[in-house]
């Protein structure tokens, strides 16, 4: 999931980026604004709940606070790769249902919604509106999608591999039900959700991205694991 | 021998700071031991082995290198509380192992660490070779501890908890067991044999006061 803002950051970073390899140049600009922005600070919080790996398919949610004065919209530009469905979206403020439409192609440029990218033919973005923010006030928003992605969710023999870089700072993946972590490539702390699934939740204070590689295994029973002798 | 009296006699503003030096040494009494060098190390890493659980018991291999220059001992505390068993030091150069005492505080401070903490037992290792200026000597002790107030069984999980000061570490669920919870963020990798285990690094400047708990994956 990515912001339109943020694509531009990461557009921006990847240019500069390549540009500073190879004339070893500093970095700066907007780029510079977006390392050296609060990381702390910010509200987005996102989980995975990953369904099971033959369908390569996770439910996702996103909650995020807006705080600019008349913005009135919020752009989830759906990553290469994923295709999204079932978005749904709400206030959490007030707990009200928001209006949510899946664009793609054209229908965005029709549309005249700024994805921070050129639009595509394979394009494709989920648009929620909301009431304006007003002046000195704020909301929180939570959308919801089901995503699938083959690639970065799958099943290698009898081993679940969740692959896929996070850009923000929290984010938390829960396994299906049945299935034990057997491998995380990035430090999470782990626990365990009311209903027995594992929760691993990663937070990155760093302004750069963690590739987040996970394996699981079936456990043989379904069932909670039988008690320790 | 006469010229070098008359020398004494026609330079003897010279002497005063010395003659100072020995009247202020006179009046301090008998000479003090030199204080040892603090001891000093870097480098350290330590792995935990959880045994079966009904042992209370877990493997503790501590990777540490001593730097503190002409040093011959180097002292491993044995935490209060945790019953140690099955020492063995080998210095990592040679792979050779090493001798090794289990000593008091007092004698620890009677033979080098100065600062040993009263009540609290050392291991205390000879160095194959004093540490050189500049250099160091690697060393690994392995050591077994029994201490149910860190590792237990609660319900149908087992719980490891335990303050860890050692910025470096990697914690080995038993056999047949999978991970469900870990307070302090870590890696989760899958050893060879099967086996969970758990990899992080502190990057706090204070110890991570870490709990896991782990459950017996059905059969």
């Amino acid at each position: 999931m990515r912001h339109a803002s943020a694509l531009r950051m990461l557009a921006a970073v990847s240019a500069l980026a390549a540009l500073a390899a190879l004339g070893g140049a500093p970095l700066l600009g907007e780029d510079e604004a977006a390392r050296l922005s609060n990381r702390a600070a910010q509200d987005r919080d996102i989980v995975y709940s990953l369904h099971d790996p033959g369908a390569h398919s996770f439910l996702l949610h996103h909650d995020y606070t807006e705080n600019r004065e008349g913005m009135d919209h919020y752009v989830n530009v759906v990553r290469k790769g994923s295709t999204s469905s079932k978005p749904s979206a709400n206030l959490l403020d007030t707990g009200d249902s928001l209006e949510t439409r899946t664009l793609r192609g054209e229908e965005i440029s029709k549309a005249k919604v700024d994805i921070g990218e050129p639009v595509k033919p394979d394009s494709e973005a989920v648009v929620v509106r909301f009431p304006p923010v007003k002046k000195g006030r704020t909301v929180r928003i939570r959308i919801t999608e089901t995503y699938t992605d083959p690639k970065s969710y799958r099943l290698e023999g009898d081993e679940l591999v969740f692959d896929r870089s996070f850009g923000r700072p929290r984010n938390t993946v829960i396994l299906p039900a049945g299935w034990y972590l057997t491998a995380s490539s990035i430090p999470a702390s782990v626990s365990e959700t009311e209903d027995g699934r594992i929760r691993l939740v990663f937070v990155n204070g760093r302004p750069d991205e963690i590739a987040v590689l996970l394996h699981a295994r079936r456990r043989l029973d379904t069932s909670k694991a039988a008690p320790a002798r | 021998m006469a010229s070098e009296a008359a020398a004494a006699l026609i330079y003897w503003p010279a002497l005063i700071p010395l003659f100072l030096s020995l009247t202020l040494f006179a009046a301090a009494g008998p000479a003090a031991a030199p204080a040892a060098a603090p001891q000093t190390q870097a480098d350290e890493y330590t792995r935990y082995e959880l045994l079966g659980p009904e042992t209370s018991s877990f493997r503790v291999v501590y990777d540490v290198t001593a730097t503190s220059a002409g040093a011959t001992r180097y002292f491993n505390p044995i935490r209060k509380g945790s019953e140690a068993s099955r020492e063995s030091v080998n210095d990592r150069m040679t792979g050779e192992s090493l001798k090794f005492e289990v000593v008091s505080a007092e004698d620890a401070r009677a033979t080098g660490l100065a600062d040993a903490e009263a009540g609290t037992q050392y291991i205390r290792v000879a160095l194959p070779r004093p540490v050189p200026a500049g250099g160091q000597v690697r060393l690994r002790i392995d050591k077994t501890y029994r201490d149910p107030v860190s590792y237990f069984r609660e319900g149908d999980e087992i719980v490891f908890t335990r303050s860890l000061g050692i910025k470096r570490n990697t914690i080995v669920l038993p056999a047949g067991y999978e991970l469900t919870r870990c307070n302090v963020p870590s890696q989760v990798l899958t050893e060879p044999g099967g086996r969970i285990a758990l990899d992080f690094v502190n990057s706090n400047p204070e110890a991570a006061t870490l709990t896991i708990r782990a459950r017996r994956l059905p059969q």
